[in-house]
């Protein structure tokens, strides 16, 4: 089957370009189909050489490029909508759809895969990966740069001591071990509690442990107002209420939990903000 | 028996019509002039997404209507399908396990390939369960046995899961669908279903002889243990090759044969292959809904199925029953 297709691609793809063989050091038509990638690739390179976004780059609940990403084309993440988009680099997940990317491998289509970075350090190196497939070296750089700076000027000053926190998602996802949202915890100051109970990476964090050990700060989704969602319950347990007056809930938005890279900078302020209002928090209840 | 001459043309003029609408709708919009055009994207589109796709919804969506004809001739029960066997479950855990232990990436062929290795484990495991001499329920029971095996150790395998980005990529392979498939699975597929349609088809006589009970087959000379075994082989094949390239997609193998009976009679040998041809148009017509559904991603086809064929199927049942009183 395969055989007598070959020719007949071959010679279909080199038409336009012989340049699609050796990949171009500057990718014109990008397509990304994983959201992370998106929120790196806007950051990196001018919008005219984005193709298409991710469809989920437009979900103001999951992405925090939503309102750029309106103005930008974007796909369902199907091979059909891809090729047609005659894309000369396509950024996706380690964990799409098998069927696509091997759609993809045969229609000759250059793809590159990225995992999920499990540390600032993996997501930093994935930042500078991106902007070397874009020819974006300086611009990944200086995202990079603009990063560190962030998470420089979160951490927790010498004078203060560290409170405890934990993450506490609709459905009683949290942050643990092996995740970036929990090493940003711990960079501002916010000893993360899910990580010592044994939540890994992200998962589920069981509600009688949060209650037998309240954190100072409670990370909690931001609910969407009206229909609150049977899953959205658990943030507001009455078990969790009862415990209103030892900790101090701030609002961490979902879609700062899903991606590293540039999505950190938000991160971490939301994190500084948190650990902020907990301490001022805790300061008046000890003068009471 | 067949009592309706025009209804065979017309399912057939109707998988027709269906594949061919099937290579020309999709989420690009290709024009007329595109087609003629000697475009390399639109051609890419045509021939390694489209046309791979509606061959792989032909051959599994009849291979799926017959598999589910001869269960339900076999077992003389109308609640029989394809999967009752634990054959695609077991395809279906192959499959999940190579996505677990991340080798699927590797190359195309790994997770069909394991898909398939895990459908032939469960054939073996059904035939060493039921033993040689297999009554109908040991067999029913040991496919039983299978499911259940299989789904723990795909649910094992979704809560083992390293992140929850590997459960998503497992749970939307497991909802089954067509999408995106190449020549790659059809060549895996293809063989398989093949052998197993031509294994089922081999059996008519004997699921006929079987209207009479297991007696009444003996009488008129029909091996029955032979027979068993050729339906349960051939049945394994095909859903073993068919699971392994799709996922599950349920409902075409049960559904289809109850569609198929007003029209040509209950006779099990004579519903084999008008069930063929129904399955295929069925899932045809299902892969076709799926891509022109509006907004958002493409529902996944095992979705659709069950979605359209529980409350199809409560209609029929319904009909039947008044027919019955």
């Amino acid at each position: 089957m395969k055989l007598w297709l070959a020719p007949l691609l071959a010679a279909a793809w080199l038409t336009p370009g012989a340049q699609a063989e050796e990949s171009p050091p500057h990718p014109m038509r990008i397509v990304s189909l994983n959201m992370c990638v998106d929120s790196i690739l806007i950051e990196l390179v001018s919008h005219d050489r984005i193709a298409a976004l991710s469809h989920y780059a437009r979900d103001p609940q999951r992405s925090t490029i939503a309102d750029a990403a309106r103005h930008l084309p974007i796909t369902y993440e199907t091979a059909e909508e891809v090729v047609a988009l005659r894309p000369d680099l396509v950024l996706t997940s380690r964990h799409s759809a098998i069927a696509t990317r091997n759609a993809l491998k045969r229609v000759g289509i250059r793809f590159e895969l990225f995992g999920v970075p499990n540390s600032i350090e993996q997501s930093l190196a994935q930042v500078r990966q991106v902007a070397k497939l874009l020819g974006a070296e300086p611009e990944g750089e200086a995202l990079v740069a603009r990063i560190q700076a962030a998470l420089d000027a979160a951490r927790l000053p010498s004078n203060e001591q560290p409170l405890t926190a934990a993450v506490y998602q609709p459905g009683g996802l949290s942050a643990g071990a092996n995740s970036v949202v929990g090493e940003l915890m711990e960079l501002t100051g916010l000893r993360n509690i899910a990580a010592r109970y044994g939540v890994e990476q992200y998962r589920p964090l069981p509600l009688e442990v949060l209650v037998s050990s309240p954190p100072d700060v409670l990370l909690v989704g931001e609910t969407s107002p009206g229909a609150p969602m049977q899953e959205e319950k658990i943030v507001h347990h009455r078990a969790l209420r009862a415990l209103e007056s030892q900790m101090t809930q701030a609002v961490f938005p979902a879609r700062l939990l899903y991606c590293a890279g540039p999505t950190m900078i938000p991160s971490v302020a939301t994190l500084v903000q948190a650990r902020e209002e907990a301490l001022a928090a805790k300061r008046a209840r000890s003068t009471q | 028996m067949t009592s309706r001459r025009w209804a065979m043309p017309a399912l057939l003029a109707l998988v027709v019509v269906l594949a061919i609408l099937s290579v020309a709708v999709g989420r690009v919009t290709l024009t007329w002039d595109m087609w003629k055009a000697q475009d390399p994207v639109s051609r890419a589109i045509l021939i390694e997404l489209r046309l791979p796709r509606a061959i792989l919804g032909v051959l599994v969506g009849a291979s799926l209507g017959l598999a589910g004809a001869a269960m339900q001739g076999y077992l003389r029960n109308a609640l029989a399908e394809p999967g009752t066997l634990g054959v695609s479950a077991m395809a279906a855990l192959g499959a999940v396990l190579s996505i677990f232990f991340n080798i699927a990436g590797l190359h195309p062929w790994v997770l069909p390939i394991c898909g398939v290795i895990g459908g032939m484990t469960g054939m073996a495991a059904l035939f060493a369960l039921s033993g040689m001499t297999a009554s109908v329920l040991s067999l029913v029971l040991s496919g039983i046995i299978l499911s259940a095996l299989a789904v723990a150790g795909i649910s094992l395998a979704l809560s083992l899961s390293p992140s929850p980005w590997a459960a998503t990529e497992i749970v939307r392979w497991m909802l089954g669908g067509l999408t995106d498939r190449s020549f790659d699975e059809l060549t895996i597929a293809t063989p398989l279903i093949v052998v197993g349609c031509i294994a089922v088809l081999g059996c008519r006589r004997s699921l006929d002889a079987l209207t009479l009970g297991e007696t009444g087959a003996r009488s008129l000379g029909i091996d029955l243990n032979r027979a068993q075994w050729q339906l349960a082989l051939g049945i394994g094949l095909i859903v073993g090759g068919s699971t392994a390239v799709t996922g599950m997609i349920g409902f075409v193998g049960l559904i289809v044969p109850h569609l198929m009976r007003p029209l040509v009679g209950s006779r099990p040998g004579a519903l084999l292959v008008p069930s063929a041809i129904a399955g295929a148009a069925l899932v045809l017509a299902g892969d076709i809904v799926v891509r022109l559904l509006p907004g958002g991603s493409e529902l996944q086809l095992g979705v659709v199925m069950s979605l359209v064929g529980a409350p199809f199927f409560f209609v029929l049942l319904h009909s039947m029953r008044r027919k019955l009183t």
